[in-house]
């Protein structure tokens, strides 16, 4: 028993030896510099010097931040339709290329294509294709007698977010097509062509027996936008660094603005730490709401 | 035993030579001279022949990257020697505060910048310190294309209703007018210098900057409306003026498409070399008030405290703003250096020519951002996008202004 008891101790010694350089990795980039944002949230700092503790104050600031609002609310618009056109389209397309669309291996690559460039390079792209003066679409929208359409579509607070977003949509819906590709060929052909065979329209095969058998994919694919969809930065910011006037600022690029620009890195962290809590409370209600729905 | 032999030959060379090469001193410098990069090389080459011991391995970025990696790079003790910042407050004045730029005050004091300009130190100058030794001296104005006023038989205009009048007419045969765009928020900045300077005044305009009197007043209403209503509103700018960058301005007057160019002398080069016959004048003021250009400096070169090589870093820039070696930086890199240049036997384009010559006879006024705090340049920046998009009024963006700085 006792001899037992030692070999049950060597080998917890031994799984602690296996597990620490792991916990070390998460202590030192993840819940230091996290624990750091709290600290650094509850200062006044100008990126020099020692910060100055300030409690709550800037929590009360963000608060009534009507910038910081209008922010959130891009966000939240982003994640609506960001999360929801990219899923819904791929799911379209991946069902397509799953039921034996020629060429599919070939369209799966092209899909996902943007999703290998860099976010920036998208942006760059993107940019010349809005350019009111010599872009794609405004020389494309003119020659097809379209050239009252063709505005400043990154310029105009009306169309730059949606602008930026349809950019961002193009972008992801190659990592859903490959994604939930991947989900479908779990799904059982046996159970799609019963229902087939019970009289079940394209439509209710779709719903009914499809999408259910992949919840767990979809689920993956839906968190993932959300999240993406709350920290978005790189390809506002290299497309309109968040403006005309604010029109598409996200709290990230907001935050980078106030931290980096004008030098508020204790409120810059308060934003930060802010924009992580929605993000995290947003993608475990997307996953409670997809429990609930397979209950 | 031969083997040996060698070892110990190389020892010995290695105990001769070793005191040698421990005389090589590296500076590292970062400076922000893209565009001039060869006129640059060509100067630190100069630099590193005449002083054998110092090599300088230079780093070039742009200042927006340079801006949020300096602080940190500075107090890690991975950052430059020597750097070419931003001389603002918010800048270098915050690295000064924080200690981590040494003070250049025994330069100044030692007689190796006499030449320098006062009024330069002064800008580089932080609680009565010296930090560094501002460069680039600049100003606003408007670029035109000769050939296309000629064409059209336009004279260069003398009143702001001239101006308009100019512009008008470029517009009526197809051009656009002033290649101006603001999606990246801060060329607004300098056109509302520009006016702000001719219609506010220089004084006036000294003590809002100094935060003794409001921005919400009625002259600074006058100094907006002009371009960024009026004309904006009659399609004098470049089309979606929001959705056009700085480099589309740039392209859209160099490719001949633009008639005029609101912006400052930093592009002397880019207009020397875009081969189009370019000619400058200052944006004119209202009729019966007084035309006054904002000028400023560019950056200043600052030295990090934490330098291992004070001595060498101080030698660098000695040599830089050594007024013998004006040529590398007038002839060079088009660039105006902060003291009297003799440009007899220099061969220079004529914009630059006129630039030097401007400086040194033209009273100069106030290049606003480079002296306001982050919040106003910040609501200059949105607030200037949202009036060119109809969603501010001038004296909407006058008030809010005066607001940031409360």
């Amino acid at each position: 028993m006792a001899q037992q008891s030692r070999r049950g101790s060597k080998r917890q010694r031994a799984g602690f030896w296996f597990v620490l350089p792991a916990f070390l990795f998460y202590v030192a980039f993840f819940a230091y510099p996290f624990l750091s944002t709290v600290y650094l949230s509850m200062t006044e700092w100008n990126g020099v010097g020692s910060p100055t503790f300030t409690g709550l104050t800037n929590y009360i600031r963000l608060v009534q931040d009507g910038a910081m609002w209008s922010a959130l609310g891009n966000n939240i618009i982003w994640v609506i339709l960001g999360t929801a056109a990219p899923i819904f389209i791929g799911l379209i397309i991946s069902v397509m290329l799953w039921t034996g669309t020629k060429g599919g291996g070939v369209l799966r690559t092209i899909y996902f294509l943007p999703m290998v460039l860099s976010p920036v390079v998208i942006g760059v792209i993107w940019n010349w294709i809005y350019n009111p003066l010599f872009g794609l679409l405004n020389t494309g929208l003119r020659n097809v007698g379209l050239g009252k359409w063709a505005i400043g579509w990154l310029g105009e607070t009306e169309t730059a977010l949606y602008a930026v977003m349809l950019t961002a949509i193009w972008t992801y819906l190659g990592f859903c097509i490959v994604v939930l590709y991947a989900g479908l060929q779990k799904v059982d052909s046996e159970l799609v062509d019963a229902a087939r065979i019970d009289g079940a329209s394209p439509w209710q095969r779709f719903k009914n027996v499809i999408v259910p058998q992949i919840r767990p994919v979809l689920t993956m694919v839906i968190v993932y936008t959300v999240i993406g969809g709350f920290n978005v930065f790189d390809v506002v910011w290299v497309m309109t660094g968040g403006g005309p006037n604010n029109s598409s600022e996200v709290i990230a690029t907001y935050t980078y603005e106030v931290a980096f620009r004008n030098s508020e890195y204790g409120y810059g962290a308060t934003l930060s730490v802010i924009m992580s809590v929605v993000a995290l409370s947003a993608a475990y209600a997307a996953m409670r709401f997809r429990k609930a729905g397979e209950a | 035993m031969n083997t040996m032999k060698t070892l110990a030959y190389a020892g010995l060379l290695s105990a001769i030579a070793a005191p040698l090469w421990a005389e090589d001193v590296t500076l590292r410098v970062w400076d922000t001279f893209a565009d001039q990069t060869t006129g640059m090389d060509a100067f630190i080459a100069a630099f590193e022949e005449a002083n054998p011991g110092i090599k300088i391995e230079r780093d070039v970025q742009s200042i927006d990257e340079m801006r949020p990696v300096i602080q940190t790079a500075l107090n890690a003790g991975t950052g430059p020697d020597v750097m070419y910042y931003d001389t603002g407050p918010a800048f270098a004045g915050a690295l000064a505060e924080a200690g981590l730029l040494l003070p250049l005050d025994d330069m100044y004091d030692g007689g190796m910048l006499d030449a320098v300009y006062p009024w330069t130190r002064e800008r580089a100058s932080f609680d009565g310190t010296s930090y560094g030794i501002g460069n680039e001296v600049e100003f606003l104005g408007v670029y035109y294309n000769r050939e296309m006023f000629a064409d059209l038989g336009l004279e260069v205009p003398t009143t702001h209703e001239e101006f308009v009048a100019v512009a008008e007419a470029i517009k009526e045969a197809g051009n656009v007018p002033i290649a101006f765009g603001d999606a990246d928020g801060w060329p607004a900045f300098h056109i509302f210098s520009l006016y702000a300077n001719n219609i506010v005044g220089k004084s006036d305009l000294e003590a809002m900057i100094a935060g003794d009197a409001s921005w919400d007043d009625a002259r600074v209403v006058a100094s907006i409306e002009p371009f960024f209503v009026d004309m904006n509103e009659a399609g004098l700018l470049a089309p979606s003026v929001n959705a056009v960058n700085y480099e589309d301005s740039i392209n859209l007057f160099t490719t001949g498409l633009g008639g005029m160019m609101v912006t400052g002398t930093w592009l002397i080069q880019a207009m020397n070399d875009s081969g189009l016959d370019v000619g400058w004048f200052f944006l004119p003021a209202p009729d019966g008030m007084t035309t006054l250009p904002p000028a400023g400096l560019g950056s200043g070169y600052f030295v990090s405290a934490g330098t291992e090589h004070p001595e060498e870093a101080q030698a660098f820039l000695e040599f830089m703003f050594d007024p013998a070696n004006a040529s590398y930086w007038v002839e060079g890199m088009s660039v105006v250096p902060p003291y009297a240049v003799d440009t007899a036997g220099m061969e220079i384009a004529p914009l630059t020519a006129f630039a030097m010559e401007a400086l040194a006879t033209v009273p100069m006024g106030y290049n606003i951002d480079v002296l306001t705090p982050d919040a106003f340049n910040t609501t200059m920046l949105d607030g200037f996008q949202a009036v060119l998009g109809g969603d501010r009024t001038a004296a909407e963006q006058a008030a809010a202004l005066a607001a940031s700085v409360e």
